[in-house]
C-alpha cells in the first residue's frame, strides 16, 4: 500500500517538524547554541536520506544509459 | 504490531525520563528551602531552648519533610549510638550516606560540609553566627537553583517527549 517513497516522505517531514519544535524549545529556555546543534544533527540525518535515494536514482540513470 | 508496542514503550520511557531530570530541579530548589528551615530551627534550639544538639537534630528531622529529614535522623543517630564521635564527624556521615537521596548538587553540599566543621566546637553566639552563614550561603544556593529551575525544567518536560518521538521516527 504505502510505497517506500512515501515513506521516506514522512519520515523527513517527521524529522523536520522534530527539529523545528526541539530547536524552538531549547530556545525558549535559552540555550541557542544546543538549540543550533539540535537543528544540525536534524539537517545531517535528513541529508544522508536524501543522499542515499539521490545515489539510487544516479545509479538508475547510469544503468539506463550504459547497459547494452 | 510489534513495531508500535516498541514505539510506545520508547516514548513513554523518554517522557519519564525526562520528567525525572526536571523533577531533580524542582527537588534541589525544594529540599534546599527545607534546609534553611532546618537550620533556622536549628538556630532556635541553640539559641532560645539551649536543646543538645543530639535531639535539637531529632526534633528537626521530625519537623521537615522526607529525605531532609532521614538527613537529621541519621546525624541524631550517629550522634547518639555511643561511639562518641565529633558533631561534626557525625554531621559528615549522615550528610555521605543521604547524599544519593538529596537532589543537590556538588556546591550544595559542600556548603553543608564546612557547616558541618563548625558544629558543636564553640560557643552559643559564635554557633549563630554560624548558622546565619551557612542559611545566606544556602539561600544563595537556592536563588540559584530557582533560577535554573525556571530555565530547565519545561525544557527536559518537552525534550524527553520529543527525544522518543525522534529515536521512533530514526528507528521507525
Amino acid at each position: 500500500m504505502l510505497s517506500p517513497e512515501i515513506n521516506a516522505i514522512f519520515f523527513i517531514a517527521g524529522i523536520g517538524i522534530l527539529t523545528a519544535v526541539i530547536h524552538t524549545v531549547l530556545k525558549q529556555s535559552g540555550k541557542e547554541e544546543f538549540a543550533h546543534w539540535a537543528t544540525l544533527t536534524g539537517f545531517i540525518v535528513i541529508m544522508f536520506t536524501v543522499v542515499s535515494y539521490i545515489s539510487d536514482l544516479f545509479d538508475k540513470v547510469r544503468d539506463v544509459f550504459l547497459s547494452h | 504490531m510489534s513495531k508500535l508496542i516498541g514505539s510506545v514503550l520508547i516514548i513513554a520511557a523518554a517522557t519519564l525520563l525526562g520528567f525525572r531530570i526536571a523533577a531533580r530541579y524542582a527537588d534541589r530548589t525544594k529540599q534546599l528551602r527545607q534546609f534553611v528551615t532546618a537550620l533556622k530551627v536549628l538556630e532556635t534550639e541553640i539559641h532560645y531552648a539551649a536543646t543538645p544538639l543530639p535531639q535539637a537534630l531529632q526534633r528537626i528531622g521530625r519537623l521537615v519533610p522526607k529525605p531532609v529529614a532521614a538527613f537529621f535522623q541519621s546525624a541524631a543517630d550517629k550522634l547518639r549510638d555511643g561511639r562518641g564521635i565529633r558533631a561534626s564527624e557525625a554531621w559528615q556521615e549522615a550528610l555521605l550516606a543521604n547524599k544519593a537521596h538529596l537532589a543537590l548538587k556538588e556546591a550544595d553540599c559542600e556548603v553543608l560540609l564546612n557547616f558541618g566543621q563548625t558544629l558543636g566546637v564553640s560557643d552559643r553566639q559564635d554557633q549563630i553566627k554560624h548558622i546565619h552563614l551557612a542559611i545566606a550561603h544556602l539561600s544563595a544556593e537556592e536563588n540559584n537553583a530557582r533560577d535554573e529551575q525556571q530555565r530547565n525544567e519545561k525544557m527536559w518536560k518537552y525534550l524527553g517527549a520529543l527525544m522518543g518521538l525522534t529515536v521512533v521516527i530514526l528507528l521507525y
